[in-house]
């Protein structure tokens, strides 16, 4: 600018030429000073950023093993316990199929009773068939003996009044000839009254012991019914005793496996609480991977803090920070830059009374 | 029969089942709440014989809900067993001052919670 004042002297061109000169200067001087400001806020903010990334990869070293160890905590002890659930429920399978007698090719016992149940039931359907075929049979025998009794009763009322008469015409005989003396007209009519009665008593003879042999053929028939009727009780007593027989061998079946229940009723109650104790895993599962996440959240507000910038955290702060919430002993042990431990523990528990 | 109460309060549905399958195998009539909140809301007079809590729960924590639990009329003198994984001795402490009158870690054996539940179990 001087030197155009120089060269021009003060006229007006080139005071202009100075002037416009001054102000390009100044334009120039006012960007070259933002440009510089700008390169240091993005120097500033690169070394930031550096800063940052150097401070999470710091902990994402001290975190990451300890995460992969919580994380394969968790997979190990999901796998391990649904494994042990799976035999466990496995072997309770087969202690009740073994217990109600279900094996392959086998019918179960209480199917087997209701089969042996129904046939005796018709078995002994066929005995109450037979024993009222029995007991009619007697009864029919009775009635007949009872009619034959009657005709007897009938016989032999008729064969005291032949006697009475006979009596009397002996009586009468006798007085006759005591008053005819030789008179022999009056024996005629007497003996032939008594040809009567010898024919009459004959004849009464006769049915009587018609009445006798029909007597004799019930008497017969009703020990002859009494000889089938000795038949059947003798088979109803041989199929009162298989049925005896065949239910006993039921109910000692169906005893076994009573039996074989309560052998394995306490194998069943050890393995339901062996089950009780696994399915507690899920639990801890739980809470592993929710301390997980909890200590992912931790992470990232470690990298970028709201508010008022503090002070990184160093590795052993970081470790005793993310572990604060760790309640199972499987997290604890695995802060430890050790194998991990084996997954599941036993069904071991510490309780405390106060 | 006068079947006895027990509130089962924790925030793992599968554990109040465990819980729940243990006490109900023994006799015991269960109740359930997910957290300290509505197990409070539990507390609504009816006659509670044992309480069996959690610690570490969403909404209000096992310890929080002992604390109020205790200040309830009628169930002040309710026992309470804490059933956790917490092993630390310092949250231990806090159970007992709390007014726990058990601490048992999980898992837990059934003969062993029934052991302690007739221990405790009002009568």
């Amino acid at each position: 600018m001087l030197a155009v004042l120089a060269v021009g002297g003060l006229r007006t061109a080139s005071l202009l030429c100075a002037c416009a000169l001054l102000a390009a200067g100044v334009a120039a001087s006012a960007w070259q000073l933002r440009w510089m400001r700008r390169a240091q806020a993005a120097a500033r903010r690169q070394a930031t950023e550096q800063e940052a990334l150097t401070r999470i990869a710091a902990l994402c070293s001290t975190s990451a093993p300890v995460w992969a160890r919580q994380l394969e905590t968790a997979r190990r002890t999901a796998d391990g316990e649904v494994a042990e659930l799976s035999r466990v429920f496995g072997g309770l399978a087969r202690k009740l199929e073994h217990a109600l007698g279900g094996e392959a090719g086998k019918r179960p016992a209480q199917d087997r009773a209701v089969g042996v149940l129904e046939s005796n039931g018709a078995e002994l359907g066929n005995l109450v068939a037979a024993l009222q075929s029995l007991q009619d049979s007697k009864h029919h025998i009775v009635d007949e003996i009872g009619r034959a009794a009657a005709q007897l009763k009938e016989s032999a009322a008729e064969v005291r009044e032949v006697a009475l008469l006979t009596r009397m015409v002996s009586l009468n005989a006798t007085i006759e000839a005591a008053r005819a003396g030789e008179a022999g007209r009056a024996f005629g009519v007497v003996v032939a009254d008594m040809r009567q009665l010898v024919a009459r008593t004959a004849a009464a003879s006769e049915q009587f012991s018609r009445h006798a042999d029909a007597l004799h053929g019930l008497v017969t028939g009703a020990f002859d019914a009494q000889g089938e009727g000795d038949g059947s009780i003798a088979w109803a007593q041989e199929l009162v005793r298989q049925v005896i027989t065949s239910m006993e061998a039921v109910v000692l079946e169906l005893s076994t496996s009573v039996s074989t229940l309560s052998q394995e009723r306490q194998d069943v109650r050890a393995d339901i609480s062996r089950v009780l104790v696994a399915l507690q895993f899920q639990d801890r599962v739980s809470q592993i991977l929710a301390h997980v996440g909890d200590n992912l959240g931790e992470l990232l507000a470690e990298a970028a803090p709201e508010g008022t910038p503090r002070e990184p955290a160093g590795t052993g702060e970081w470790l005793q920070r993310i572990a604060s919430n760790y309640s199972t002993p499987e997290e604890f042990d695995n802060l430890d830059a050790l194998p991990p431990p084996a997954a599941a523990r036993g069904g071991g528990s510490e309780i405390t009374y106060f | 029969m006068n079947r006895k109460l027990i509130l089962v309060v924790d925030d793992s549905a599968s554990l109040r089942e465990v819980v729940g399958i243990t006490l109900k195998s023994a006799g015991y009539d269960v109740i359930e709440a997910a957290d300290g909140k509505q197990a409070l809301a539990r507390l609504d007079g009816r006659r509670i014989h044992l309480i069996v809590c959690d610690v570490n729960m969403p909404v209000m924590d096992g310890l929080s809900f002992v604390r109020q639990a205790k200040q309830v009329p009628g169930y002040r003198f309710v026992p309470i067993i804490m059933l956790t994984t917490e092993l630390r001795e310092q949250k231990k402490l806090e159970g007992q001052l709390a007014g726990a009158r058990a601490w048992m870690v999980k898992p837990f054996r059934p003969e062993q919670m029934l052991q302690a539940v007739s221990k405790l179990v009002l009568p």
